[in-house]
């Protein structure tokens, strides 16, 4: 009765994450037990572990500063922003300790912490939207918008487009019987081989012509000696994309859908081409017969519509940026391969190299140009000229499929990124040995390659190099964390203070600058202080926590924030494309909803605390 | 000095008629319990009072032909508005309801027809302002309903209960301002010449809930960041 006369309370509330993930007759019960404050400019709120009143305030109307003990600001909050999460915590440590200053007139609206925790040990369900630790909320936040699956098809679980089964044998079977139960009993292409109930194997109609019919192989032998051993499997829960990566990525032709060692099924392409056009396998395979540039470039709108699909449909940032990254190297490589039909056979080996993110796996759809060439040391001069314009060719290509031309001018046609094996070495040496402002830029450019043409092995010699000279020279890891952390993510964005000024991206923040660069640059060093060989940026942070360079906490923590951050510019480039904008990386803070607004600020805080860390970790006065 | 003495005297003033009236013989019962209290000194501090903030809805502005329609209140501790305290309740009446008070109100008879007996209402109410201090927004109406209720239901007269009243001191603030003011003093408007949220009005509770944030603004612009005392407050509203 009184729950329904609250209506000013209750609109409020329930419109504010996480009470908007609250049924109604939970948002009714939270806004019956709300206290209401009102603080004038200067007066504080002290949070100290322990304290008996404790409470999540939710701002009305005004602002507040969140300060360390130290004086340092933590974060800066507007209305529908909310604080005091870290308290809800019984466990809450000293060092976590800050106080709420009202930066103006501030309404509050407060929940105490006993009304709170009863109502969510009543109903646990939903308690991870008011974890106290900021981590688990970013998850959450991840957890919401994964939920909504229904909409893309590249995120339909593999168990509902799964339809075959595979024969389930043993691998004790004679390769006759194991072919007769697939071909006479089940008509089936695929066994399963088990081995005392656990998955050892995996057998194809193709395996069977391959490695015995064209070898010769007697078929009165156990399969397991024909088998393919330790067979990549599939869980039913994955998403058909990431059956559609690992496929493509090991050029496998079925993937057994497995929970432990129970067979659920078998995820064939025709699976996935039958019931979910898999867009993006398709596109991959068009541009591979594609026969010149002007059809590749044709194809840019394809691409476009992959993005805004795997975008709408939710799908996680690291795996948007590695579909993106697959179809960019797709049509790389086949620019090349037109350009050696235009200009004749490389006269020697060669490396084509990507740099940057597109070396990372992390493109998205207005990603540039990062590459470079690696020639062999005997090279001639005509030998240069050869590749300067397959390089110019390639690039100039590259630019009309979308694309981008580098600003920097990190690209292959440019000479100083074409250069024999040794020259690279040299640079990396002097990058390493003697940086210096001007060649730290090329050196965090060039800190991640990866070969998507010819030469494989090149790349791998540049990386053995760079990484023993970075554990002989610690001190570029410190110049590094330098220049990290001379950036700081804008704990105050929603009070405009670190917006963009002037020009046509005036009062915007610049997503890539601000947050995903600096995660990236952290990536770096942590990945490069304990020589991890991946470059990408969660791999990084994954080999940094297993190296126990990086907690637990700090590893959950910066990885939900990544993908946050990556999401967050995904949806917004989206977003300008389906307005026929141009997609960039600066965003007006405005269009965050208080969803947004609030997992922003824990990420910046995130961001902030790991560069504080690194500072202390690899900085100058740090023992290393 | 001397208006300081008279203030100190207006609150002692109605402590003592408060303790002579809870003295006299065959006073009801719950009266008795309502004044049980000794009112709180002019110096204490406001955030160790507590405080009940509470709005009428009525059919007009004569307790002698209008009739109360519904109450809402809640308390104030500590300086926070406790909406766990949240009362609202319909009075119970058989006949109609004058159709522009149901327009403003949004009361309609059902409503009414399922309310609580007028007796029970009021009994509630005041075993609710027992040891609070009373708070409106414009104390005349709420004053002269509950003293004729008081009259005509125990023969009394007026209670001597401690009220403060947001409208007064809203005023007496513009007057400080020299600012003549737009003499709108309704709620709606002095919570928006304070940035203070817009509300659905007309419902006790909420109106009540509005009238409770305004005192906590009105009474940090009097004091500022320093603890205001009673005396404070009272000064502000009753030096008119």
């Amino acid at each position: 009765m009184v729950q329904s006369l609250l209506p000013n309370i209750l609109e409020f509330i329930s419109q504010i994450d996480p009470f908007d993930k609250l049924p109604p007759d939970l948002q009714k019960h939270i806004a019956s037990s709300v206290n209401i404050a009102y603080l004038v400019r200067g007066e504080k709120i002290g949070f100290q572990p322990g304290d008996p009143k404790r409470y999540l305030h939710i701002i009305r109307t005004g602002a507040m500063e969140q300060r360390m003990q130290n004086g340092v600001l933590r974060a800066k909050l507007g209305s529908q922003d909310l604080f005091g999460f870290t308290f809800l915590d019984d466990h809450a440590n000293n060092e976590e300790s800050y106080d709420a200053i009202a930066a103006e007139s501030t309404l509050l609206y407060q929940i105490p912490h006993e009304a709170l925790k009863k109502l969510l040990e009543e109903h646990p369900e939903y308690a991870e939207h008011f974890a106290s630790q900021a981590q688990i909320r970013i998850q959450n936040a991840l957890n919401v918008v994964w939920s909504d699956n229904d909409k893309g098809i590249f995120v339909k679980k593999v168990s509902e487009i799964a339809t075959s089964s595979p024969a389930i044998v043993n691998a004790e079977m004679s390769i006759r019987e194991v072919a007769h139960e697939m071909r006479n009993v089940l008509r089936v292409n695929t066994a399963v081989v088990k081995k005392k109930g656990r998955i050892v194997g995996l057998m194809t109609d193709r395996d069977m012509t391959r490695r015995v019919v064209a070898e010769g192989i007697s078929t009165d032998r156990p399969i397991s000696d024909v088998m393919t051993k330790s067979p990549l499997t599939i869980g039913p829960n994955e998403l058909v994309l990431k059956a559609a990566s690992i496929m493509m990525q090991n050029n496998v032709r079925s993937l057994p859908v497995v929970s432990g060692n129970t067979v659920h099924g078998l995820l064939t392409p025709y699976d996935m081409v039958q019931k979910n056009r898999v867009q993006s396998l398709f596109l991959i395979d068009t541009i591979k017969h594609t026969n010149s540039a002007e059809a590749l470039a044709e194809l840019t709108q394809q691409r476009q519509a992959i993005f805004e699909a795997l975008v709408e449909g939710k799908v996680s940032s690291d795996i948007i940026g590695q579909v993106m990254a697959m179809i960019y190297d797709a049509f790389n490589r086949r620019l090349i391969q037109l350009a050696i039909e235009k200009f004749g056979t490389p006269p020697c080996k060669f490396s084509w190299i990507v740099a940057g993110s597109h070396a990372r796996n992390e493109i998205h759809i207005a990603s540039d140009q990062d590459n470079a060439l690696i020639i062999e040391d005997s090279a001639s001069e005509d030998d240069v000229k050869y590749f300067k314009l397959l390089a110019d060719y390639v690039c100039k290509s590259l630019a009309e499929c979308g694309f981008t031309l580098c600003t920097g001018n990190f690209m292959a046609s440019n000479p100083q990124w074409l250069q024999k094996l040794s020259v690279w070495k040299k640079y990396y040496r002097d990058w390493i040995t003697s940086p210096d402002q001007d060649t730290l830029l090329n050196a965090s450019v060039f800190l991640e390659t990866r070969s998507i043409y010819g030469e494989a092995n090149y790349n791998e010699q540049l990386h053995q190099h760079l990484h023993k000279l970075i554990a002989q020279n610690r001190n570029f890891l410190s110049i590094l964390v330098k220049d990290a952390i001379s950036v700081h993510p804008p704990l105050g964005i929603f009070n405009s203070l670190v917006l963009e000024k002037g020009g046509a991206n005036s009062n915007t923040l610049n997503i890539k600058r601000y947050a995903i660069t600096l995660v990236v640059d952290l990536a770096r060093i942590y990945g490069i202080s304990v020589g991890c060989t991946s470059t990408n940026t969660e791999e990084r942070f994954r080999y940094a926590n297993k190296k126990g360079v990086l907690s637990e906490d700090a590893f959950k923590n910066i990885t939900g924030t990544y993908r946050l951050i990556c999401q967050l510019r995904f949806t917004h480039q989206y977003e300008a494309m389906k307005k026929g904008e141009k997609p960039i990386n600066n965003i007006d803070p405005s269009l965050f909803g208080s969803f947004e607004r609030a997992h922003l600020k824990d990420a910046f805080r995130i961001i902030a605390n790991l560069q504080d860390a690194a500072k202390i970790k690899f900085g100058e006065a740090g023992a290393f | 000095m001397k208006n300081l003495l008279n203030r100190f005297h207006q609150i002692n003033q109605l402590e003592k008629r408060r303790a002579a009236l809870l003295a006299k013989d065959n006073l009801p019962g719950i009266i008795a319990k309502l004044l049980k209290q000794p009112y709180p000194t002019p110096d204490s501090k406001l955030k160790d009072l507590e405080f009940l903030v509470f709005d009428l809805e009525t059919t007009g502005l004569d307790p002698k032909e209008d009739r109360i329609l519904s109450i809402g209140y809640l308390e104030i501790k500590d300086m926070r508005v406790d909406i766990s305290t949240s009362v609202h309740t319909y009075i119970q009446a058989e006949k109609y309801v004058k159709a522009e008070a149901a327009v403003i109100n949004h009361i309609v008879p059902e409503m009414l027809s399922s309310g609580q007996p007028f007796d029970e209402a009021m009994e509630a109410l005041f075993l609710a302002m027992q040891g609070k201090v009373l708070i409106a927004h414009g104390t005349v109406v709420e004053k002269n309903f509950i003293d004729a209720y008081v009259k005509r239901r125990y023969d009394l007269e007026p209670l001597p209960l401690l009220w403060l009243d947001t409208l007064l001191l809203e005023k007496s603030l513009l007057r400080n301002k020299s600012d003549s003011g737009s003499g709108d003093y309704q709620l709606a408007s002095v919570r928006e010449r304070h940035n203070l949220p817009p509300y659905h009005a007309h419902n006790a509770l909420s109106d009540s809930i509005a009238t409770g944030e305004l005192f906590l603004v009105l009474t940090k612009i009097i004091h500022g960041k320093s603890p205001a005392s009673l005396r404070g407050v009272y000064k502000a509203i009753h030096d008119n």
